[in-house]
């Protein structure tokens, strides 16, 4: 997981690096705002990104709101940092697009928690996109079978989207997983083949016990 | 000596329905819903006609029509299916089965089979 930082004070963006480090996170330093729109713009991979609220040309609140127009990013998971820790500051983050909010000065550990916490939310994001898109491919594939079919009246075969008469199985076959396998009802066993029952009534016959019988 | 016939197909009524009636006529007939115990059938005993059904679990009756005549290349072997245009049906006659006969069949068209 790539992290992006934005922070515009020298010491505080050192001090998050050494932390990054330590933990081994991949990670980009950019000192303002435009900065960071630059590099997502160079490399869009970036799902984690740690920025300051206050730097110059392009506020953290701004960026974000930028980001956040930007389909493309709007998966990134965003931690806001800022020395604004009232009430109102927080709000007012959170509804620009943050997905955390941290006060300055923060504490290592508590940071370092919250990273982990924006990993399992992207983890957990990233499982139900796999779904979703699973799910997708399997409705395209149902979805040639949904509408209305045309079939002949007589012989109840299909016409197929190229105007070819196909076997009922045949056009399932070719537009659904499903497949088939062919036995008898009861009806058609008694109409194909007569003397089946005739047989099997003869022999039920033949093998039950005589009135009168003694054992 | 009465002539042998091997049926394999997953349908269980259309196994009962051919071997109580050809019984009836005096043919012996082996009948198999698992493929592969089918399969071993035919390639441990030897008989007149081998029936085979396209389109079964566990392997297509092209595949084991293409096993039996590898092992034993003078075995007759006829496929059933539902519909002739299956593509694994026509690849069953490529690999040598003697001819198709369309589900529901008839008696007869086996017997006439089995003189040939």
């Amino acid at each position: 997981m790539k992290i992006l930082i934005a922070e515009d004070d020298v010491i505080n963006r050192k001090l998050l690096e050494v932390i990054l480090k330590k933990r081994n996170y991949e990670f980009t330093s950019c000192k303002n705002g435009v900065e960071v729109l630059e590099t997502l713009k160079s490399d869009g991979t970036y799902q984690f990104a740690i920025f300051d609220w206050m730097m110059p040309e392009l506020d953290g609140i701004g960026l974000i709101k930028k980001i956040r127009e930007n389909k493309k990013y709007e998966g990134i998971y965003i931690i806001l940092l800022t020395a604004k820790n009232f009430k109102e500051d927080v709000v007012t983050g959170l509804n620009a697009g943050a997905d955390d909010y941290m006060a300055k000065p923060f504490d290592k550990e508590e940071l370092l928690a919250r990273i982990r916490v924006g990993e399992r939310i992207l983890k957990l994001q990233s499982a139900l996109n796999e779904r979703v898109l699973q799910l997708r491919n399997a409705l395209e594939k149902i979805s040639t079978l949904q509408g209305l079919i045309p079939m002949c009246a007589g012989c109840k075969k299909i016409r197929d989207d190229e105007g070819y008469w196909q076997e009922v199985e045949q056009y399932i076959m070719d537009n659904s997983e499903a497949r088939f396998s062919h036995g008898l009802c009861p009806a058609c066993v008694d109409k194909y083949y007569p003397e089946y029952r005739e047989i099997k009534t003869k022999r039920t016959e033949l093998s039950a016990p005589v009135e009168g019988d003694v054992n | 000596m009465k002539k042998k016939l091997l049926v394999i197909d997953d349908e269980a009524i259309i196994l009962d329905a051919v071997k109580t009636i050809m019984e009836d006529m005096g043919y012996s007939v082996d009948v198999f819903s698992d493929v592969l115990e089918g399969e071993n059938k035919a390639l441990s005993s030897n008989y007149d006609l081998i029936l085979i059904d396209i389109r079964m679990p566990q392997k297509n009756g092209a595949e084991v029509t293409r096993s039996i005549l590898k092992a034993k290349p003078e075995a007759k072997v006829l496929i059933i299916t539902a519909f002739p245009s299956d593509p694994l049906a026509i690849a069953a006659l490529d690999a040598g089965a003697k001819g198709l006969l369309k589900k529901p069949f008839e008696i007869a068209k086996i017997i006439d089979f089995l003189k040939d």
